[in-house]
């Protein structure tokens, strides 16, 4: 009896821990591809994986896009327009989880170049993206990023 | 009779323009009533929230570490915080005395439970001087928090 008890609950501790490293992955999948859809202005992704509703609010360094399609046609694809170059990068990623809600943090680096003045950044900051799983799909439904020029960590003088 | 005719355009004229004007007033009313600015006001997860800015408005340290999580992420001007306790020492007393000497409003709040978890997300217009200088800016935060034990703790902040 003991012996079938041990097994049940290994099996579910495997199947737990399968099922949040699958959720992590998909996480990761979706960061990806809204990292590929800013560089290359392309709404797509995002139309794909956030989630279309009234209330949407993404915020970035003191401004908001209202909802999907504000965010779509009024900030990623006129980048695509504005910018010669985007590159956008998203590392030490965390992703945590509380039944059907998750949140995934992130150091962002962001590198361009406006066409009209010729101005190239290069900024750091963070990245905050929150999701619901809805019809056992990760949807995003806020997100915010905050950035400053990049300033490179001085070395340590021994 | 000519002028009788410019009369009579003249009344249709005005019937029209007072037609318009009253369907683009109501109209922009309809507009205003469908986007609510507030939501989840009153909630468990809200009074956390508030707690918290009233405790950094007022200076108040360890009340403002009662809606904290001690493994709390902060990101705030392009830092990061990776605990209460590193907060505390490090930008929360330059938080609170830079809240305690400007107006914040309050131009958007909504807050969300979702199970065990509630997301809170808001809008400030925030006036007056700091160190010498005027401040007119718009703030944005977005906070998770989550509930440990049946009390709603502030689990992450970006400012």
């Amino acid at each position: 009896m003991k012996v079938l008890l041990v097994f049940i609950v290994s099996v579910f501790s495997i199947s737990q821990v399968l099922a949040s490293e699958s959720d992590i992955t998909k996480i990761n999948n979706i960061i990806k591809e809204i990292k590929v859809g800013w560089e290359s202005g392309s709404g797509e992704p995002f139309k794909r994986h956030y989630l279309d509703f009234q209330g949407a609010r993404y915020f970035e360094s003191g401004g908001q896009n209202r909802g999907l399609n504000d965010l779509v046609d009024h900030h990623v694809e006129p980048e695509k327009e504005a910018l010669e170059y985007l590159k956008l990068d998203f590392s030490n990623i965390q992703v945590n989880f509380e039944g059907q809600f998750a949140w995934a943090l992130a150091d962002t680096r962001i590198q361009g170049k406006v066409n009209k003045s010729g101005h190239v950044f290069d900024k750091a900051g963070f990245q905050t993206f929150l999701f619901r799983q809805i019809d056992e799909q990760w949807k995003v439904v806020h997100t915010h990023s905050s950035s400053r020029d990049y300033k490179p960590k001085k070395k340590h003088k021994h | 009779m000519n002028h009788l005719k410019t009369i009579k355009i003249l009344f249709v004229l005005i019937g029209l323009l007072l037609v318009v004007t009253t369907e683009a007033a109501t109209g922009h009313e309809h507009k205003k009533e469908n986007i609510n600015m507030f939501t989840g006001m009153g909630s468990e997860p809200y009074k956390t929230v508030k707690n918290f800015h009233k405790a950094l408005k007022t200076k108040n340290k360890s009340l403002a570490l009662l809606s904290l999580h001690e493994q709390v992420t902060i990101f705030e001007g392009g830092k990061v915080e990776r605990s209460a306790s590193e907060y505390a020492s490090h930008h929360m007393q330059a938080d609170m005395n830079y809240v305690s000497s400007v107006n914040v409003e309050l131009l958007e709040h909504h807050v969300e439970i979702i199970g065990e978890v509630a997301i809170s997300i808001a809008r400030t217009k925030t006036t007056g001087f700091y160190k010498d200088k005027t401040v007119n800016r718009q703030g944005m935060e977005t906070i998770v928090l989550r509930k440990y034990d049946g009390i709603w703790k502030i689990s992450h902040i970006h400012w």
